[in-house]
């Protein structure tokens, strides 16, 4: 119908492209050439001289592969906790109907639109020094652990602003499945938990991988709950990056961690999508 | 029954922790404690004595808004013009507006406190707006990309059909015809931007300190149930907003689930 060649998109793209041309190509730019500069403590100032030192001494300091660890480690516990606990509520909630439907869902959905640092002031409150987890634990111990600014903390904060994303990632695919599908299972004599483990759960498997990378670079990137939560005593990529752009004012070390986050979250988002092109359920998703 | 059971834990730990961020607020004591039984407005009087709060919710409601209106109008016609036209290099495009979805956001802070700096720009609104119209436009995009989906294409030929001139179509059959896909992108916006924090933090300077990096900044520095007070209002901000979009649109289809 329309020429391909038709400059009638470009003209209304421009707005776009510019402010993303300009921003955030020249943003993303600016950090990967910094990178591959030096920092002279003191001057706050970048030398022109362009190195791969920030690279080199990232990949050789044992502290910096013990915080690429770290980050990637609490991710990955956030990923299978949102599944553990997302998976069994995103069911329940697709096995009721009407007005009860519509409120679970909205009730899942509602903390996505309350402010972040709201919800990560109210882990202060449980997991402080004077929470009510301190002081129950104290019943029990005479010194218990502290819980605020520890990696468990970040995972607890982290897992409860992620979850509403991994539930209604499956809901929406549990939803969707064709009922006729599972009729014909129970037809053929299938019993609850057969209908369940051979025909529900393996057409939601594209969904739970696409809800897992979600949830997976949002929380190797996330920058917020992390630093409130786990602070510098348990540093993540996101949190040293902010250290040393505004506390040390070692912009090109900042510029180097964040353009290696960025290439962990590239990274994981290629093999997904090689994963989809291999893989049958990539196959199935296409096929949807 | 074990998914029931998972269901309820779930919603008590999404929401145990807000609700106790209403208690302590008014707490008379100093302390994040939940232990007193007397209510008090203590922190509420001193919430609005001091009046970074109160500065930063307006800086805020400002940001905000500019920003709302600059990705509502860009984001409008560029997802207008990828749901209604195939064109060579699309997908480069729609890659490129939808990828601050996915880069880390204090990448892109970073990197835009970077870019600014080497250039002398000092921050202010214009660096904040600039940062928060990109995070915001994907969504924006995003939203009316899927109500082209729905989107009627003989009715806008009628019109032209019918002597309508082009700006008439758009104005008068198109953009109608978009209103809960931009009711939804528009509110989104709103809300990511009173949200941000990682760009925030990074291209805001001293004299305009959105809210989240007012908060962000007293959880470092001072913790008392000041803050429990201000976020009391944002609670009740974010309900009001969540009634709105409820209302009007409803909450699945902001994000993009269901009813399809």
């Amino acid at each position: 119908m329309h020429d391909r060649r038709s400059f009638a998109p470009w003209l209304l793209l421009a707005p776009v492209l510019l402010v993303f041309g300009t921003a955030l190509v020249f943003a993303l730019g600016t950090i990967v050439f910094n990178s591959i500069t030096t920092y002279e403590p003191g001057v706050g100032q970048i030398t022109s001289q362009l190195t791969l030192a920030n690279y080199t001494s990232f990949l050789t300091d044992w502290y910096y592969w013990r915080l690429l660890g770290r980050t990637i480690w609490i991710a990955l516990q956030t990923t299978a906790i949102c599944l553990l606990l997302g998976y069994p509520t995103a069911l329940y909630i697709s096995r009721q109907t009407g007005q009860y439907r519509a409120m679970l869902t909205a009730v899942i959905l509602a903390p996505l639109f309350i402010n972040l640092l709201v919800r990560v002031l109210g882990w202060y409150i449980v997991l402080g020094r004077e929470g009510f987890v301190t002081k129950f634990l104290q019943l029990f111990m005479k010194s218990p652990p502290q819980l605020l600014f520890t990696p468990t903390a970040t995972l607890i904060g982290l897992v409860q602003v992620l979850l509403p994303l991994m539930v209604i990632t499956l809901f929406s695919a549990l939803v969707h499945i064709d009922r006729r599908l599972v009729q014909a299972a129970r037809d053929l004599g299938a019993g609850e938990i057969t209908v369940f483990w051979k025909v529900v759960f393996p057409l939601t498997v594209p969904s739970m991988a696409a809800g897992s990378v979600l949830i997976f670079v949002l929380a190797i990137g996330n920058f917020a709950v992390p630093t409130l939560l786990g602070g510098q005593r348990a540093p993540v990529m996101a949190y040293t990056a902010y250290e040393n752009q505004v506390l040390v004012l070692n912009w090109p070390l900042g510029a180097t961690i964040t353009v290696i986050l960025m290439i962990a979250v590239a990274l994981v988002i290629t093999l997904y999508q090689l994963w989809l092109r291999q893989s049958r359920w990539g196959a199935l998703m296409r096929g949807q | 029954m074990f998914s029931r059971i998972t269901t309820f834990l779930v919603i008590l730990f999404l929401f145990g922790p807000t609700l106790l961020v209403v208690w302590v607020s008014f707490s008379p004591g100093t302390g994040l404690t939940v232990s007193h039984i007397e209510p008090s407005l203590r922190w509420y009087h001193e919430l609005f004595r001091t009046s970074d709060f109160l500065e930063s919710f307006w800086q805020s409601v400002v940001l905000a808004l500019c920003t709302t209106v600059i990705s509502l109008s860009i984001g409008t016609i560029a997802g207008y013009a990828l749901g209604r036209y195939d064109f060579r290099g699309k997908t480069a495009v729609s890659a490129l507006i939808l990828s601050p979805i996915m880069i880390p956001g204090v990448a892109f802070g970073v990197g835009l406190a970077q870019f600014f700096g080497e250039l002398g720009v000092r921050p202010g609104y214009h660096t904040l707006i600039i940062g928060h119209v990109i995070i915001t436009t994907p969504f924006v995009v995003r939203t009316v990309t899927a109500s082209m989906l729905t989107f009627d294409r003989t009715v806008e030929r009628a019109a032209q059909d019918l002597g309508a001139s082009w700006f008439q179509m758009i104005w008068r059959v198109s953009l109608p015809m978009l209103r809960p896909g931009l009711f939804a992108g528009g509110l989104f916006a709103i809300v990511m931007s009173f949200d941000e924090l990682a760009i925030s933090l990074f291209v805001s300077g001293l004299y305009i300190v959105p809210l989240p990096v007012r908060i962000f900044t007293y959880l470092q520095t001072v913790l008392e149930p000041t803050v429990a007070a201000a976020s009391v209002f944002l609670i009740l901000l974010s309900l009001l907003s969540i009634l709105i979009i409820e209302k009007l649109v409803g909450l699945d289809r902001v994000l993009g689930i269901g009813r399809r």
